[in-house]
């Protein structure tokens, strides 16, 4: 039998402070991050057209910026695939995205009549769709952590319940600074991830919130803090392993599977991490101040 | 993704929608696409995939309103309206053109037609002059076409009220053009076969208008207008133009299934040229399957024999994962895959709560069959409260969400129900079954 950890016994609760510290940071900046440099919205999100161009020949950003500009679109965001310059991405935000493709693939035509291409992808979405899609999916995660609140609240207790949902926030947000500092696109795949690491994160804080509520039953004379880390340790075995295994596959989807999927694989990466690390120090850490200064009478 | 674009007519759009959905997919199934979608959304729009299909091709066959009418011409009364209007435009206005209507008018082939650089003002004059063309009539204006060495297009006078639509039609096929007029040679033409009682009506409009012009017009464009040299009792008619054999094609297919009762507007398109397709569904399913093989093998090497009954768990969960969406015709996007992903996750976990828990019991010295037993119990309520609470977000994202969202919560919703039966279950069968059989009193786990 194989056992990666054998009766750990780490005081998790002895150093929420260091954890409830590097959160607060943490929180800060990528709050900072978000609301002033503000998230990379692909055109999912912004409405707008994007088109992925892969010529015969290499050709320069310049090149490409100045058939844009003619067409008036010089602000275009141009990004290049690979090293050959050949495979590019342009993309336009906003207003009237339909006429976007023709006037550009007739533009190109004309400027580079001998470099054959070929439209790789073809992407048109209406701003109006966009901001829809925006408010719905945010609705429906407010709804969701609602919902989620009542439930662990009616099956744990009310501190388990608002932790896991503050864990949840932390983890999002979190998530999302990283996003904006690698200036990574928010696409709805992008998105997609992001639900993920959320249903990622209150599995994790499930998992917990059960082996304490558990112990709590069990160990009732010992100290609220003991029966918290006990559960932390007994638990992290299964924590390390289910951690492992998905960073494993995470990793596959990483090294291969493609750029659509590159995007999605590293937020999953960084939201998987920081999920397991709220859910043992902040989850645990809060439920433990709670109980300290606001003691549940013992039965 | 499209909606359906309701300002300005009368209709409830709830039975609008529901007409253009029925009448997108008649002309969907007719176009013959291999493996379609076709899907009413929230808030009336409606999504349609079509693989493999020539993005302009596909985008005018959804678009094209395809509005029949028959309508008889008033040739013989142009001569006076044009008159008219040039004085009324001439007459004291300040505001008046610089050259008279009838300057305009040139002649493209035996009838009256105007070059297609002067459509702005054409359009602005008649605008203008709109109160001295009589009551009835109107002018509607043909494709654009080429005429001796320039670009032009025929004006036509035609009274305003249809004497037949596209409902009349009960088919529509496209042929090589048979009118013999040389004009059209080597195109296609659409051959329209009109139901029993609108035969009879084109046979009484036909008897009525002898020698006068029955102009075919489309989207309110004049695609021809053949003289009548007798009644037609056959209930037969043709549209000829030049089209080519596709474009006829497609514009028997609009024709057959009928015109929509508003136009759609395209809010949302992707296209996803054939190379890059299968580039990123080859390495999404590449780098699914080593991501599973990964998980797998770990599973088999940590828990050994047991982690084999985990990864059998796991494979029936995707299988039945697998089952329910191909029943629900749903597609794979990338959001769905990441629900997928969340869903071989959870499934994993539940299978390293259990084992764990097995372990443990086994370590404070419970037999094989208790630590089983307690191992399941025990776990199982772990892992309920988790799914569920993470089913309710699926359930919650799928009610509220739009678009790919919904993809995302339904894969998830569905792969969460279908753990909690073969991570436990399935599982717990399969445990029970060897070591009852075998009667094992040494798991390895």
């Amino acid at each position: 039998m194989i056992e990666i950890l054998r009766n750990p016994n780490i005081d998790f609760i002895a150093k929420r402070k260091y954890g409830f510290i590097f959160s607060a940071v943490v929180m800060v900046i990528s709050l900072a991050l978000i609301f002033v440099r503000g998230p990379n919205f692909g055109i999912d999100f912004t409405g707008g057209a994007l088109l992925q161009i892969k010529f015969d020949q290499a050709i320069t950003t310049g090149a490409l910026r100045n058939s844009l500009s003619k067409i008036g679109r010089g602000n275009a965001q141009i990004q290049s695939l690979g090293v050959a310059k050949t495979e590019y991405i342009v993309r336009v935000a906003g207003e009237n995205p339909e006429g976007f493709a023709p006037a550009l693939k007739a533009v190109l035509s004309e400027d580079f009549p001998d470099n054959a291409r070929e439209f790789l992808r073809e992407e048109t979405v209406e701003p109006k769709i966009g901001k829809e899609l925006l408010g719905k999916t945010i609705w429906a995660v407010i709804i969701a952590l609602v919902l989620i609140l009542i439930y662990v609240s009616f099956r744990f207790d009310y501190r388990f319940g608002t932790a896991a949902v503050i864990a949840l926030f932390h983890d999002a947000i979190f998530t999302l600074g990283v996003l904006v500092l690698t200036q990574r696109e928010l696409s709805i795949v992008v998105v997609g991830a992001l639900l993920t690491i959320i249903g990622y994160s209150i599995n994790d804080s499930i998992v917990i919130s059960d082996r304490i509520r558990e112990k709590h039953n069990k160990m009732r004379r010992e100290a609220y803090n003991v029966v918290l880390n006990t559960g932390l340790n007994e638990t992290l075995s299964r924590t390390v392993l289910t951690v492992g295994t998905t960073l494993l596959a995470v990793i596959a989807l990483l090294v291969f599977g493609g750029t659509v999927i590159a995007d999605f694989a590293f937020t999953l990466l960084v939201g998987f991490l920081i999920g397991t690390y709220s859910s043992i120090f902040i989850l645990a850490g809060i439920v433990s101040v709670w109980e300290e200064k606001f003691p549940k009478k013992k039965k | 993704m499209l909606e359906v674009d309701t300002a300005g007519i009368k209709e409830k759009p709830d039975d609008l929608r529901d007409r253009a959905y029925e009448i997108i997919r008649n002309r969907v199934d007719e176009f013959g696409v291999y493996e379609p979608v076709i899907e009413r959304q929230s808030g009336g729009r409606m999504l349609v995939q079509l693989p493999g299909v020539d993005r302009e091709r596909a985008i005018e066959l959804i678009k094209k309103v395809a509005h029949l009418e028959f309508r008889v011409a008033a040739d013989d009364r142009m001569a006076e309206v044009v008159e008219k209007i040039d004085e009324y435009l001439q007459g004291g206005d300040t505001l008046a053109f610089d050259q008279p209507f009838s300057s305009y008018i040139i002649t493209v082939e035996r009838d009256p037609g105007f070059d297609y650089r002067d459509e702005d003002s054409i359009v602005a004059m008649l605008n203008r002059a709109g109160e001295v063309i009589p009551e009835g009539i109107e002018f509607v204006f043909g494709p654009r076409e080429q005429s001796e060495g320039r670009e032009v297009k025929r004006l036509y006078l035609l009274k305003t009220t249809a004497e037949l639509t596209g409902e009349a039609i009960r088919d529509a096929r496209h042929g090589p053009n048979q009118s013999g007029n040389l004009q059209y040679a080597g195109s296609w033409e659409i051959d329209l076969e009109f139901k029993r009682e609108a035969a009879r009506r084109f046979a009484s409009i036909t008897g009525k208008n002898v020698n006068k012009r029955l102009a075919i017009v489309l989207d309110n464009v004049v695609q021809s207008a053949p003289v009548v040299t007798e009644r037609i009792p056959q209930g037969r008619a043709s549209i000829t133009g030049r089209f080519t054999a596709e474009e006829a094609r497609d514009l028997a297919i609009v024709l057959k299934a009928g015109a929509l009762p508003a136009p759609l507007r395209i809010v949302e398109e992707r296209t996803v040229g054939p190379s890059l397709g299968r580039d990123s569904i080859e390495s999404g399913i590449r780098a699914v399957l080593i991501a599973g093989a990964v998980v797998a093998l770990f599973m088999l090497i940590y828990y050994s024999l047991s982690g084999f009954v985990a990864d059998l768990a796991l494979l029936l969960n995707l299988f039945f994962l697998l089952a329910v969406l191909s029943a629900f015709r749903g597609s794979l996007t990338m959001p769905g895959i990441a629900g997928i992903a969340l869903t071989i996750g959870m499934a994993v976990d539940a299978n390293v709560l259990i084992f764990e828990r097995i372990r443990e019991e086994l370590r404070i010295g419970k037999t094989t069959r208790t630590a089983i037993d307690q191992g399941f119990a025990r776990a199982w309520i772990t892992i309920f409260d988790s799914n569920v609470t993470t089913i309710i977000i699926g359930v919650i994202l799928f009610i509220f969400g739009s678009g790919s969202i919904k993809g995302f919560a339904l894969t998830l919703t569905i792969g969460l129900l279908s753990n909690l039966f073969t991570a436990v279950f399935t599982g717990k069968v399969i445990f029970n079954y060897f070591t009852y059989k075998f009667d094992v009193h040494k798991l390895r786990i």
